[in-house]
């Protein structure tokens, strides 16, 4: 294990450019409609239930990751089995966050670019920071974290000064009833509030514990009412329909800025903020990747392994489908209930149960 | 050692730096001001592009010495809208760049035809279209001649165009300024019809196109904003004249300032003023499953013009005249309202605002909306408050003898 050591306000940070990440640009919640920022809270509250079972189960095993107390608690042989699915399932979510940030980066200002040399070039940035270890990336973190809520007050102003808001779009209030919400839930849960389950194995580089649920907390509901506003204000400014047929709503609204002629063409602002949010996004998986890998084949340095699953993860952003609607269609149908749920959801709680019950054994 | 392979990062990180894979050099690009679109009677579409003579507009003492017009049209056919941008550069030297467009002209006749969902599609999806350029509907003439008639007060007749539309909607109202965005906003909502202004050419396009138009003190050949175009499903229906025209603004809360008149009393001369603060509020309710929309209009202005012999001191007149201001656009509302509902096109939005108050009974009405609008009940009542008189009190005419 390295020897790092994260702050609570460092955690705060890494976890809210995680949970802002790809999400504030691509929201999940649009296929609920006019109800899509009800969605994302929703999710959010969820998200929240789900980090406390995490949280127990940290203060179960302070010192462990979840691939190591999934050791302890199902023994060897399981636990290592477990940790190879996790292992796989945080280089899956890599990749797929990778080849989102490519996806949009192409289709929105890089038209040219082969996706390849853009996803490249995010790996290596990646891999350059997380070569200098996790304190870098916390640091990094608190740096583009000033800058992304620079980014977001300016913007906020703006949109709302540039009287482009109209309220009404966002009547009437479950205009279908509550099932197109309660259908897209699992979908707004899951990303981005239960890949917050990514953090286990950042936590015991906390070395304040008892920060833990604080920051982990703030940073989510922080995160997820931003997520809820901005979605509600892409609905305000495009309508309902011509924001769930964006790719990007929000470069959309934020285009249509004009203040007094003078503030306008500030899309470059979004993809700052997507370009940030995707850094700390893929950073985090691979870490997380990197970590489990460390640990389940008892290799000694991680940096060593930055190399090669690089390369893993940069071939399979390219692999993983065969173009943009297939990735998307993936993303929204396949991964959020076959993938997500288990290992956000199902697997931690059986996990819970177990330690629960033996820890209940052995003290009788 | 390790400084050497710093520095030799440092050079790949400069490289990566630059972005240029995506690189459009200034002198390759040809700025497209304004595009107009027709389609041909063979079903092609006749796109029309403005470009900027970039030596034309630019300052300085190069400008005065050449004489030439500062934008070119360019006119190319095809299947689709994308075809003809690339085909373009057979006729032009330089890669088309979109992100300066400021004005869109759909044809008349092709609104009428085919409609505006096909038109629409490819500037919204296209990354290098702003949906920030205003749209406007040519009237009685293809979009192409609106677009080529030069003007002497803007250099580039695209920006006269949008200057225009913009201006007349701040101080006129008939007519709003709509961009690529309100109208895909509008298109896409069910329970509403989009309108857009017109633009006309009036004169000569062969001579309104010769930069010599210029140089004419009172030019026989211009382009002005006229009409509201009105659309039923996407397809131009018809179009609404003055006052129907700002009728339709007075319900959609669109006018910023604009000018009513109306006679004092027993029909001796008449007065205008200037309406500024118009707050317009719709107040759907729904009795025995019947709709009914109360339009609510509050309003303000301060007196411009008076030829009639009132005593504009005396508080009473002025409550007078309130009473006939608001009975004037009251009238003029209530003759918009009647006939767009013979034309059973909703373009107050109506629907919507249905929709958002009352949910479950918009559901059971939207299928047959066009004609339950056409038969719906709809209440308008106007509040006018005169602040001022101008810089006189007593009108002039009062001194005649």
């Amino acid at each position: 294990m390295e020897k790092a050591k994260i702050s609570g306000w460092q955690l705060f940070v890494l976890m809210l450019l995680f949970e802002l990440g790809t999400a504030i640009v691509i929201n999940p919640g649009l296929g609920a409609k006019k109800d899509a920022w009800l969605t994302v809270l929703l999710g959010m509250i969820i998200g929240l239930l789900l980090f406390v079972v995490y949280f127990v189960l940290y203060r179960l095993y302070p010192d462990l990751s979840l691939i190591g107390y999934g050791k302890k608690i199902l023994g060897k042989y399981a636990g290592t089995v477990l940790g190879v699915l996790y292992l796989f399932y945080f280089l899956y979510i890599a990749v797929r966050d990778l080849r989102d940030f490519g996806e949009l980066l192409t289709a929105s200002t890089y038209i040219y670019t082969p996706i390849f040399v853009i996803n490249t070039i995010m790996i290596l940035s990646v891999a350059f920071v997380l070569w200098h270890g996790l304190e870098v990336l916390a640091r990094t973190g608190e740096f583009f974290f000033v800058i992304l809520m620079m980014v977001g007050v300016v913007g906020t102003t703006l949109v709302l000064g540039s009287g482009q808001i109209d309220i009404n779009q966002l009547r009437p209030i479950l205009e279908n009833g509550w099932k197109p919400v309660l259908s897209i839930l699992p979908l707004t849960a899951t990303f981005p509030f239960g890949e917050i389950i990514v953090f286990t194995m950042l936590l015991p580089y906390l070395n304040q514990p008892r920060l833990c649920l604080r920051a982990g907390l703030s940073a989510m509901s922080f995160g997820g009412i931003l997520l809820t506003w901005v979605v509600a204000m892409d609905i305000a400014v495009l309508g309902i329909y011509v924001a769930s047929r964006s790719a990007f709503p929000l470069l959309s609204a934020i285009g249509l800025i004009d203040m007094a002629g003078l503030f306008q063409r500030l899309d470059v602002a979004v993809v700052l903020t997507l370009i940030i949010g995707g850094f700390f996004k893929i950073a985090i998986f691979f870490y997380a990747a990197l970590v489990s890998a460390t640990e389940l084949f008892k290799v000694k340095k991680y940096t060593s392994l930055i190399f090669p699953l690089s390369i893993v993860v940069l071939l399979s952003s390219m692999s993983v489908a065969s173009n943009s609607v297939d990735h998307i269609k993936k993303g929204v149908e396949l991964v959020p209930y076959y993938i997500h749920l288990p290992f956000q959801v199902g697997i931690p709680f059986i996990l819970l149960a177990i330690a629960l019950i033996r820890r209940h054994i052995k003290s009788n | 050692m390790r400084q050497r392979i710093g520095f030799i990062w440092l050079f790949l990180v400069l490289i990566l730096l630059t972005g240029c894979w995506d690189q459009n050099e200034l002198e390759d690009v040809a700025l497209v001001m304004g595009m107009g679109i027709d389609k041909t009677e063979d079903g092609l579409y006749d796109v029309s592009f403005q470009i900027v003579n970039p030596e034309q507009v630019s300052g300085g003492e190069m400008s005065q010495s050449s004489k030439g017009t500062a934008v070119t049209t360019y006119r190319d056919k095809g299947q689709t809208l994308f075809e003809t941008i690339r085909k373009i550069s057979k006729e032009v030297p330089r890669k088309l760049s979109f992100s300066h467009m400021v004005v869109l002209i759909i044809g008349e006749s092709l609104a009428e035809d085919e409609g505006l969902f096909e038109v629409m599609d490819f500037t919204e999806r296209f990354y290098g279209f702003r949906s920030t350029a205003t749209v406007l509907i040519s009237r009685g003439s293809p979009a192409q001649s609106i677009l080529s008639i030069l003007n002497p007060i803007e250099k580039i007749p695209a920006m006269k165009i949008q200057e225009a539309s913009k201006k007349t909607a701040e101080v006129w109202g008939e007519t709003p300024d709509q961009n690529i965005n309100d109208l895909i906003q509008t298109l896409t909502t069910k329970s509403k019809e989009v309108s857009l202004s017109g633009i006309a050419l009036v004169g000569d396009m062969q001579e309104g196109q010769h930069s010599s138009i210029n140089e004419q003190a009172a030019p026989s050949t211009y382009i002005e904003i006229n009409g509201l175009a009105i659309f039923q499903d996407g397809k131009l229906k018809g179009w609404l004249e003055d006052k129907e025209a700002r009728g339709v603004s007075w319900v959609r809360n669109n006018i910023q300032k604009t000018v009513v008149t109306s006679t004092c009393k027993e029909n001796e001369g008449i007065l205008a003023v200037e309406v500024r603060n118009v707050n317009t509020k719709l107040k759907p309710t729904i009795k025995k499953g019947e709709p009914k929309i109360t339009v609510n209009i509050k309003s303000e202005g301060s007196l411009q013009e008076v030829t009639c012999p009132v005593d504009l001191t005396d508080p009473n007149v002025i409550i007078e005249l309130n009473k006939k201001l608001a009975k004037a656009i009251e009238e003029e509302v209530n003759t918009s309202v009647k006939t767009l509902q013979e034309e059973e096109t909703d373009v107050f939005g109506f629907g919507e605002t249905l929709n958002q108050k009352h949910p479950k009974e918009w559901k059971k009405m939207k299928e047959d909306w066009s004609s339950t609008f056409s038969e719906m009940d709809v209440e308008v009542n106007v509040e006018f408050f005169i602040r001022g008189t101008g810089l006189r009190t007593k009108p002039l005419i009062l001194e005649k003898k």
